[in-house]
């Protein structure tokens, strides 16, 4: 093992790259573009909720005189609250209705959801009681689903409890909670740790697999294997190299989600990249695997749809790994993102720190190795 | 790097003994015993199929033998660290088209130990590139392409360089060229092996290998072969060689 030859493979592989500007630009302007798209769609998504408030509730006399009714406040909180109020039928957007013509409401799409408020609700609430109100929503659309209950139950717990000095009320009750984020914490902030994972996998995994594939079918490979070069040396370079381009792209796709789209973070940016560094090997020995089964460009695009989507759908990007049947979280438990999207996840949103994503570092330390033996395999057996 | 012990007592650089690689049921090298000495051009002619680039790819350790054992500059092959001394061109060009010329050559020196800038020029100079060194190699004539590749496969100085057709598809001129360039270098004391299936480059080597089906069918200089098979061209020599050889 020579550090000279593995320097020269991931040198030569930069300056390729660098050359290629349509790959630069899947590299870099990609992600941001649809970070930004997703960043739009999401906060445009919660931006338009309309919510009914179903009140059974009259209000109560305070000692003091003063008449409080929860439904009323309700209507001033969500009224003056960011999702709602930014609704453009503001008439709509937050309003005292009866139960039957909320639902109806809800059935139609014009509502979100509504607030049903029950009788002496209160009454509880200034008594120091357990209030408990009754959330309902069309459901029919997960996505939505969730989008609306994440705006609604922050909005509330806040809302609520941040009354007047003269209503001294306690706290709501809700099924959901949301222990981490915060009353700014919407669905992107949730969603951007997860993307640069899957952003830094996704692209060492095509770029290894074309260039891999390149590498044999122009002949170059052979080549290399005319030389002293180890095929240690060839896949330690080509981690190098492309590492280099992960490592770059996340720290351009962070600076642009926390700069640009403005994603709230915590944590240790050096946790990020260590994550990101433990991936990249992975997905730099699995191009390597899989190329040797493409014989064209083309066949490497085809191996997507069998890495990278069950992955995509499987490991926390689109639906929450607990959400999901018990068949297919063991199936998501076999996927190196899936402990990427945790890790960072943890270090990002909940600010946690080595000792509390270690699990997640070995299991990606494990799919590293895997790949690794992997594709030494199949280069030994090519090329003997 | 080689130890002078590693060292062939007869300063062969390449030897094999019965060397034997089959690809399922095609007998591609057959009881090779190749001998090469130090600073001759040896030609392996035949046609397709003979088994002349399978030779190669044994000797520079891409493929394995199914049985013998082949010797190249002293080690026992497939032996990586022999391979820093030994310059191989494939018959495909090759190259990375989407670096420079410049580039190629400065990878494949930095791979065999040899990246100084010095050696490089040099490489480059030596086939005339100096001047399209900063060229991307994709958008070069297949011609100026040929000699990238020469100049990746000489870059290292090796004492044994093996050309894979390195003419192939090469105009005549740059042919002339390249020959002058063999000579040189077997001059300056490199060993250079080199297929070829076009006759009339095959008189500009020291020695000839006729090889067919695998085997060594007929083997000694131009002249030589000529004489013994009592033709006027190597081509008609070849062909005696190759009835002679199916009628036995």
């Amino acid at each position: 093992m020579q550090p000279r030859r593995v320097l020269a493979i991931a040198r030569r592989l930069i300056s390729q790259i660098r050359r290629d500007h349509r790959s630069v630009g899947l590299i870099f302007v990609v992600p941001m573009l649809v970070m930004g798209l997703l960043g739009y769609i999401l906060r445009i998504e919660s931006g338009r909720l309309a919510i009914g408030i179903v009140a059974h509730d009259q209000g109560v006399v305070l000692p003091t005189g003063a008449r409080i009714a929860a439904a009323e406040r309700l209507v001033e909180i969500l009224g003056e609250r960011e999702p709602f109020a930014s609704a453009q039928d503001a008439q709509l957007a937050v309003r005292e209705i009866t139960l039957d013509e909320g639902e109806q409401l809800l059935r139609d799409g014009s509502l979100d959801a509504l607030v049903v408020l029950p009788e002496g609700f209160t009454q509880a609430m200034a008594q120091g009681g357990e209030p408990q109100l009754e959330i309902v929503l069309e459901g029919s659309n997960p996505g939505q689903r969730q989008a609306v209950m994440f705006a609604l139950t922050g909005a509330l717990a806040q809302g609520l409890q941040a009354g007047p000095a003269s209503a001294a009320l306690p706290a709501v009750e809700f099924e959901t909670r949301y222990i981490y984020g915060g009353e700014e914490f919407d669905f992107l902030d949730s969603f951007a740790p997860v993307y640069i994972a899957f952003f830094a996998f996704f692209f060492v995994f095509l770029l290894t697999g074309v260039s891999f594939l390149r590498e044999r079918s122009q002949g170059t490979m052979e080549r290399l294997l005319a030389t002293p070069v180890g095929r240690g040396e060839i896949v330690l370079g080509y981690m190098l190299g492309f590492g280099l381009f992960a490592v770059v792209q996340s720290a351009v796709i962070l600076l642009f989600t926390i700069y640009v789209l403005r994603i709230h973070h915590v944590g240790s940016l050096a946790l990020v990249f260590l994550v990101e560094a433990l991936l990249t090997v992975g997905a730099v020995n699995l191009g390597i695997f899989f190329s040797t089964y493409a014989r064209t460009e083309l066949q490497v695009v085809q191996f997507i749809p069998i890495v990278i989507v069950p992955q995509v759908l499987l490991s926390g990007l689109i639906v929450r790994v607990e959400n999901l049947p018990l068949g297919l979280q063991i199936l998501s438990s076999l996927m190196p993102l899936t402990y990427a999207n945790r890790a960072m996840t943890d270090v990002m949103v909940r600010g946690l720190g080595l000792s509390e994503v270690t699990l997640e570092l070995v299991a990606l330390l494990g799919f590293a190795v895997v790949a690794l033996l992997l594709s030494a395999l199949t280069l030994r057996r090519q090329f003997v | 790097m080689i130890a002078p012990a590693d060292k062939h007592p007869n300063d062969l650089s390449i030897e094999t003994v019965r060397l034997s690689k089959a690809f399922g049921r095609v007998q591609a090298v057959a009881d090779l015993d190749l001998r090469v000495p130090g600073g001759e051009i040896y030609g392996l002619l035949g046609p397709n199929g003979s088994g002349k680039t399978t030779v190669m790819r044994l000797l520079v350790g891409l493929a394995k033998a199914d049985s013998g054992e082949a010797r190249v500059l002293g080690r026992r092959v497939p032996d990586r660290a022999v391979l820093a001394e030994v310059g191989y061109m494939t018959q495909a060009e090759a190259l990375y088209s989407d670096l420079t010329a410049k580039e190629n050559v400065r990878f494949f020196a930095e791979l065999n130990g040899a990246g100084t800038p010095t050696r490089i020029q040099e490489a480059l100079e030596l086939i005339e590139l100096a001047s399209r060194a900063d060229d991307l190699v994709g958008s070069l004539s297949g011609g100026l392409r040929r000699r990238v590749s020469l100049a990746c496969a000489l870059v290292h100085r090796p004492r044994l360089l093996i050309l894979d057709e390195p003419t192939g598809g090469v105009d005549p001129q740059l042919r002339v060229a390249f020959w002058e360039h063999f000579r040189r270098l077997a001059d300056g004391g490199v060993t250079l092996l080199i297929s070829s299936h076009v006759m009339d480059e095959a008189e500009r080597c020291d020695r000839l290998g006729f090889m067919r089906d695998g085997r060594l069918i007929a083997e000694g200089s131009p002249e030589q072969l000529r004489e013994r098979s009592g033709t006027l061209d190597l081509e008609q020599a070849f062909l005696k060689f190759a009835e002679a050889e199916h009628a036995a």
